[in-house]
């Protein structure tokens, strides 16, 4: 089988963005434990859970949000470059 | 006992929606599942819509449109006639806006009353808009035309495309197969004879790699798509967000808010405070902080909802027996909770920008 340059050059974007999505690693630690310290402080206080249910959707959005970037980056890597 | 038939119910149709239909009806019929074109930018329906130069009228534009009409429908709806007792449409209307209501009275405070319409708005306009992409016939019913470069396409039956595998990807369009695509679907008529030279033309460019040019691969563009999978709808919004926050704050805290950038009131005291020269270099990251908000709210809301989609493009050929229905509520979640992510960071900035940090300089 001949490998010719674009082919080469698409196989290349497939592999980048699949490396590129090694990024939500560090994201879905963080969500982990932030839903952790959540239900940790919950259990300790049920009666503040409304609270904590709103601060914990908020801290989610922020890890998820660098979950999000390296997406975009495979998204690029695939559809735009 | 209801709750044990109402399972029952759900494991039966999934059954046989995500089962029986898909791998024993439909195959054979032409009509089994076709894989829509995923693509970043919305896709173009008109260009020149209505004879005016440069209108370019997308399928996210329509989707934008429609969640709004869809939305001012409903709240019409709902306030035309208010009555004491409320009707079901203003008793759910009530419910949302008292919970969202409650909800930026418990973050902001006093400021609640001011920041309360722009977030409400953002909140059930994204929620609708999210919701929009669940409707069945959204992603699959459109404009049908040639397979472009690089997507997949499928032989057409009449008005559908005709699929007769079940988990059939389609065929992978090349140039050539466009060209030829292109030239049978225009010259039909008295065209022919060109029409057919150029096809030859194209199948003798082609027959260098020994293929043919298909002339019958055809996709589907959709008349309506789901407004946040376009970046310019979640960066517009997102920049409307920013800028509604420094508004906020101007009004506020007066000329005082740009304390928090570039801050003088720090310089007056440093003789006093030499660590206030600290709080003038945070000033500068305050900005970078500010620009990085337009572009985590814009790729946020893209991201998952743009993923939400592909998802839910994919997983019937991944697994087809019964994750598209987990997936789909999945996805009724995910809407709710981006609409509600956006709101309630809305909120938040707004409130920090509103809230005066002088007063605690002296500890």
């Amino acid at each position: 089988m001949q490998i010719n340059g674009a082919d080469f050059i698409s196989a290349m974007k497939t592999l980048g963005a699949g490396l590129a999505m090694i990024g939500v690693i560090g994201p879905g630690i963080g969500i982990g434990l932030i839903v952790q310290g959540a239900l940790t402080a919950m259990g300790r206080n049920p009666d503040a859970s409304g609270q904590i249910i709103t601060n914990m959707i908020l801290g989610i959005a922020f890890a998820e949000a660098v979950a999000i970037y390296a997406l975009v980056v495979a998204l690029i890597i695939l559809f735009v470059l | 006992m209801k709750g044990l038939l109402i399972l029952l119910g759900i494991i039966a149709s999934t059954v046989i929606f995500c089962g029986v239909v898909p791998f024993v009806v439909m195959p054979g019929a032409g009509i089994s599942m076709a894989l829509p074109v995923i693509s970043v930018p919305g896709e173009k329906l008109w260009e020149d819509f209505l004879g005016v130069d440069g209108l370019t009228v997308t399928n996210t534009l329509i989707g934008t449109l429609l969640a709004d009409v869809v939305l001012l429908a409903f709240a019409i709806g709902a306030t035309r006639t208010m009555r004491d007792v409320p009707g079901r449409l203003q008793g759910l209307f009530e419910v949302v806006t008292d919970a969202l209501y409650s909800l930026a009275k418990s973050t902001a405070g006093a400021n609640a009353r001011k920041i309360f319409p722009l977030m409400a708005t953002i909140f059930l306009f994204l929620l609708v808009a999210n919701w929009i992409e669940l409707v069945p016939g959204v992603d699959s019913v459109g404009l049908m035309h040639c397979a472009e470069d690089g997507v997949n396409g499928y032989p057409k039956d009449g008005v559908t495309l005709k699929v007769d595998e079940p988990l059939d990807a389609g065929t992978r369009a090349t140039e050539a197969d466009y060209e030829a695509c292109y030239a049978k679907e225009h010259d039909d008529g008295e065209h022919a004879a060109e029409g057919e030279a150029t096809a030859a033309a194209a199948g003798e460019n082609s027959g260098e790699e020994d293929t043919a040019a298909r002339d019958d691969l055809y996709v589907v563009t959709s008349f309506v798509r789901a407004a946040a999978t376009d970046l310019n709808l979640t960066l517009g919004l997102a920049v409307l967000a920013v800028l509604a926050v420094q508004y906020f704050g101007i009004r506020a805290l007066g000329l005082g808010y740009f304390a928090k950038f570039i801050n003088i009131p720090a310089l007056d005291k440093i003789d006093r405070e030499p660590m206030g020269a600290m709080d003038f270099a945070v000033g500068f990251l305050e900005i970078i902080s500010e620009i990085s908000r337009i572009i985590s709210f814009g790729f946020r809301l893209f991201g998952n909802i743009f993923a939400g989609q592909v998802l839910l493009f994919v997983i019937p050929f991944l697994a087809g027996a019964l994750m598209p229905l987990a997936v789909y509520g999945f996805e009724v979640f995910v809407g709710v909770l981006q609409a509600f992510v956006f709101s309630m960071l809305l909120l938040v900035f707004a409130t920090m920008a509103m809230t005066s940090h002088s007063h605690d300089d002296s500890h």
